[in-house]
């Protein structure tokens, strides 16, 4: 089985979309990551919904998640406001380290390494520039567990 | 040789001041350069005592480091911050002096960068409650660990290497300096107020949003936070008491940390990997390129050159270190 035979059609989002609009998708059609493309269409990156969670969290807390529990529930559960204003380039800064990207022709024990080693959720299949759709971790076990 | 070993070591300086090369990279770079030239040789700067890297200053930063690291995760800085916030009633004011003691009183101890970054982030928590600007509270914070880590011999790195060349205890270093840096923070406190007269502006109606912080909550291990205190405490007193016993204070962070490993449930991984490497290997590299300056006689040079300039008063003598 070749990665172009999981693939599956997976939305997009571009580079310069609301923040909001990226996580409501997310949220609305409860999907782990979102593609995300540049101007011409061609996969950026993977944004996934913990990196959009990540974004709302305030710094203070990422530098010390003791934090976190001082917060009380009611400014707690204003994070989601944070994300007012901001892109989805914004939500990426500081993520783009590797692309979770695999070709076409790839194995499912190559698109295994890929998610296991980047701890990703979904793997966008390409070739070439050209964005075929993704492989999510469900899809991938459904097909490589013996029936 | 001379003038290669002051270029290779001017040249390094100038590559870490720059901030064009990583600090470290530099420094083991300038170092390597020494060794390859054959400016200092490996016996001597592995192995001397006067002119090679001095493994008690080491080691005793890799144990305060470890024992630090492992307080820093108790969450004993963030209950100390927020519990004070609560006390100062959201003063603004009262909560700057706070936040600046316990940063000055952790860097008795704890290494100042390490107190900063600790104090940091619940400093940004409480500004943000009370709709104020951050940046004020974090200078004061960053001028007070500087302040407050001049009181002891493991205060800085600074000290340690001082006391390592000059044969001085941590008592000398408490009983000379302590007194001096109490005095130093009453002032400090007063130009705080003054410099930052217009960021105190107290919004009564706020205090709630202090008031429902649950500090309690910061305490992630009870359990760790008393086992380390109660082995910080043995250390301080095992460093007070260094000389009399005739101990190496490295010798007491060691063991301190080592019985902290022990008597946790942090393992040495965890424990290690609380250590600043980075800090370690630059001053490791930095005592082998002063070493080639020993070598060739620059330094030797350097003190007879400052002492003929200033015929030996010792103020003036002094005067070349308060401009570094």
């Amino acid at each position: 089985m070749r990665a172009e035979q999981l693939a599956e059609e997976f939305p997009t989002i571009g580079l310069d979309d609301s923040a909001v609009a990226a996580a409501r998708f997310l949220a609305n059609r409860c999907l782990p990551a979102l593609i995300v493309v540049d101007h011409q269409l061609h996969p950026y990156a993977v944004l996934p919904a913990s990196q959009v969670l990540r974004f709302m969290i305030p710094p203070y807390v990422q530098q010390d998640p003791a934090l976190a529990g001082v917060v009380n529930e009611k400014a707690a559960d204003q994070l989601g406001a944070s994300l007012s204003g901001h892109t989805v380039r914004e939500l990426l800064s500081g993520s783009l380290d590797e692309l979770p990207v695999v070709e076409h022709d790839a194995t499912a024990m190559e698109i295994a390494e890929v998610m296991g080693r980047m701890h990703a959720s979904l793997v966008a299949v390409i070739r070439g520039d050209i964005l075929l759709g993704a492989v999510s971790a469900t899809r991938l076990l459904e097909e490589i567990l013996p029936q | 040789m001379t003038v290669v070993a002051v270029g290779v070591f001017v040249t390094t300086y100038l590559l870490i001041a720059s901030e064009k090369v990583n600090r470290v990279a530099a420094a083991l770079g300038g170092a390597g350069v020494m060794l390859a030239l054959g400016i200092i040789d490996s016996e001597h700067a592995f192995f001397s005592h006067e002119s090679g890297i001095d493994w008690n200053v080491i080691f005793l930063l890799l144990g305060t480091m470890i024992i630090v690291g492992t307080i820093q995760q108790t969450g004993l800085f963030e209950y100390l911050a927020i519990w004070s916030a609560k006390r100062a009633r959201g003063r603004p004011f009262r909560i700057m002096a706070t936040f600046v003691l316990i940063t000055a009183i952790a860097s008795t101890v704890l290494n100042n960068v390490t107190t900063v970054l600790l104090i940091a982030p619940v400093t940004v928590l409480v500004c943000e409650r009370l709709r104020l600007r951050p940046v004020p509270f974090l200078i004061a914070e960053v001028m007070a660990s500087n302040i407050g880590g001049i009181a002891t011999l493991i205060g800085d790195p600074p000290n340690i290497i001082i006391a390592g060349r000059a044969n001085l205890s941590f008592n000398d270093f408490l009983i000379h300096l302590a007194p001096l840096v109490a005095l130093l923070m009453v002032g400090y406190l007063g130009l705080c107020r003054w410099l930052f007269r217009r960021e105190f502006t107290y919004r009564p109606e706020l205090l709630d949003e202090i008031m429902a912080l649950k500090e309690r909550e910061a305490i992630r291990d009870r359990r760790l936070l008393i086992t380390s205190l109660v082995v910080l405490v043995l250390v301080i007193g095992a460093f007070v008491l260094s000389s009399a016993l005739d101990i190496e204070p490295s010798v007491v962070a060691l063991l301190g940390a080592g019985v902290l490993i022990l008597v946790t449930k942090i393992t040495a991984e965890e424990a290690v990997r609380e250590v600043e490497w980075p800090t370690l290997v630059f001053f490791m590299a930095l005592f082998v390129m002063v070493g080639g300056l020993i070598q060739v006689g620059v330094i030797e040079d350097l003190s007879r050159f400052v002492t003929s300039v200033t015929a030996g008063r010792l103020f003036l003598t002094t005067m070349p270190a308060f401009r570094s």
